[in-house]
């Protein structure tokens, strides 16, 4: 299974959990007693392969198994069946050693020293990984500049408010300059501003050293800015492994068209073509099949007095991503 | 532990002892109460001898029941709290952070509880014991003193294989507040901590001298003031590294079951 380029190869993982679900009732002491145990089956045999320096978007609703797979792969979790490599070792077996190449963000789990300020979790970071002085240094700016940590920074971490904290964490994940960044849902919390200065950050630093991302996020702006790889996975399955652009034809040959007009009359005309998305009173949304935007009626009814405006583009990522996942939920 | 990278583990240390160190009012708080413990069992006793009218209780004297309780003192001082500190962990996600590092999650467990122990000798005990030694006019003989050290080390591992199991059973149970609890107050009551273990009852001092208790608390006190004698102190020793030995073997199994309970807790 071991391959040069890829840092990851990942070979029907399987994964289930025990679990029990509370029986409802009005007494709550019976209740408590009363216990309907069952397995869930996070993982259901889920195979790809991430090459080096590439941005993986991993994709699924929430309680796909998202989470569960990167455990594995990080090392914390063992699968009941399957393989996996990370920089062709079994995660598993081998956590401290390639823990000492990945880092870890993860929305859900704090990584700072909560009574103390962020800078301590830094200095931490400087000393496990032994990263010289100067190159502390000069990461440490980096970061404060793009990330805007200059005010918080030396602050203690229980004061910080939840998207300052992500902002610490991110930093304390990556300060290794580690192979690969796995970030679980990293920018849960952040301002916009920070937002775009960590995709940036995470951009340049995918340029500059080569590192790997592979990112989970429910943010349809992030996926459009960082994907390029992405992989859906939904109850425990890979149901779509490709590009970004592959994605968006997943819907076939359709396109969306944005028509302006001066009365809702005019615009009603359209509905009949395609799928409506957003309808108001001077604007509507249709969701169209390519080959009918071509035809003489539809582009005489564009050209026709009455519509202000009009634009045809490919359907937008948001729109493809829940019209599959309410496909998937259809087909069961 | 590769100790070609075990920098990193007196990194967690440091980081360890910082946390520690950032609450200084629970610090001085801690210290107080460290200080005023044995000073309340000091009361008590000499309650006890005065009404009763005796010099001697089953051939302790007063100063040596005093003596005993500040080194019972001392020795809460420096057992570090291992199965709270994992409860802590599985609770609030803190296994995560440190399993994410190239850090093996018992070593920072077994490196923290050393680091915790120096800190606390120096902080605690230390003082205690010099103030121990000063007020009691206390003169100990070299091989007492040897008996003494050994004693404490036994009761360090013991205490601390003690404390993992504990922790370990939080992997399995998640909340097991209630039974911590329980285990101080049976292990603090078997090992001597309210009244010393010869002064019990025959039928109940009978079932301590089996069981490893007694090392956690009475062994050391016990020698340190005299109620048990050189001879009788190398046989106890000796029965403690037997002890030590069994429930070393114990924690390395309960640890192998425990490690894929990881999944458990949610992390």
């Amino acid at each position: 299974m071991a391959s040069t380029d890829h840092v990851i190869e990942v070979a029907n993982l399987r994964k289930s959990f025990k679990s029990y679900e509370s029986m409802s009732g009005k007494k709550i002491f019976l209740a408590s007693l009363r216990r309907r145990y069952f397995t869930k089956h996070a993982l259901n045999g889920v195979s790809f392969s991430v090459k080096k320096g590439e941005r993986v978007m991993l994709l699924g609703e929430n309680g796909s198994g998202k989470s569960t797979l990167i455990k594995i792969m990080v090392g914390i979790l063992h699968p009941d069946s399957g393989d996996a490599r990370v920089f062709g070792l079994t995660p598993w077996e081998n956590r401290i050693k390639i823990a000492w190449d990945y880092g870890m963000v993860s929305g859900a789990h704090n990584q700072m020293f909560w009574n103390l300020p962020a800078v301590d979790t830094f200095e931490y970071v400087k000393g496990l990984y032994e990263i010289p002085d100067r190159e502390y240094k000069k990461r440490l700016d980096y970061f404060i500049r793009i990330l805007n940590l200059e005010e918080i920074y030396k602050k203690q971490v229980r004061l910080l408010s939840l998207g300052e904290r992500m902002k610490c964490n991110f930093v304390a994940s990556v300060l290794h300059l580690p192979k690969i960044v796995f970030l679980d849902e990293a920018t849960v919390g952040m301002d916009l501003s920070s937002v775009i200065n960590l995709r940036e950050a995470v951009l340049d630093m995918q340029r500059t050293y080569g590192i790997t991302f592979f990112m989970t996020t429910h943010i349809v702006d992030e996926i459009k800015a960082l994907g390029e790889h992405v992989i859906i996975i939904d109850k425990g399955r890979v149901v779509f492994d490709g590009t970004k652009s592959q994605l968006q034809q997943l819907l076939g040959s359709k396109k969306q068209s944005e028509i302006r007009f001066e009365q809702e009359m005019v615009g009603l005309r359209f509905a009949k073509y395609g799928k409506v998305i957003e309808r108001a009173p001077d604007h509507l949304k249709i969701e169209i099949d390519a080959s009918k935007l071509k035809s003489k009626e539809i582009v005489n009814l564009l050209n026709s007095e009455g519509v202000v405006d009009y634009n045809v583009s490919e359907p937008d990522l948001g729109y493809v991503l829940a019209r599959f996942y309410k496909m998937k939920r259809e087909k069961g | 532990m590769s100790f070609l990278h075990a920098q990193r583990y007196i990194e967690y240390s440091k980081a360890l002892l910082k946390r520690r160190l950032a609450f200084k009012m629970d610090l001085a708080i801690i210290t107080f109460f460290q200080v005023i413990s044995p000073l309340v069992m000091l009361f008590v006793w000499t309650a006890i001898y005065l009404s009763s009218g005796v010099s001697t209780i089953n051939h302790f004297t007063l100063s040596q029941i005093i003596t005993y309780f500040f080194i019972v003192a001392i020795i809460y001082a420096i057992t570090p709290d291992i199965s709270w500190g994992v409860l802590g962990d599985v609770r609030n996600g803190n296994v995560f952070a440190i399993l994410t590092r190239p850090l093996s999650y018992v070593w920072t467990l077994i490196i923290g509880s050393f680091a915790n122990i120096a800190f606390d000798t120096l902080a605690f005990a230390l003082p205690i014991m010099i103030i121990l030694i000063f007020a009691a006019h206390i003169s100990l003989p070299i091989i007492t003193w040897l008996l003494f050290i050994v004693s404490m080390l036994i009761m360090l591992v013991i205490t601390l294989m003690f404390e993992f199991m504990m922790g370990y059973l939080a992997f399995f149970m998640i909340e097991i507040s209630g039974l911590i609890s329980i285990y101080g107050f049976v292990s603090g009551f078997l090992g001597g901590s309210l009244v010393p273990l010869n002064l019990l009852p025959q039928s109940i001092s009978s079932i301590t001298s089996v069981l490893p208790f007694q090392f956690m608390l009475y062994t050391p006190a016990a020698i340190f003031t005299g109620a048990i004698d050189a001879q009788q102190a190398v046989g106890s020793i000796e029965f403690g590294i037997l002890w030590a030995v069994v429930l070393l073997g114990l924690d390395f199994v309960i640890w192998y079951a425990a490690k894929r309970h990881v999944d458990a807790v949610g992390v």
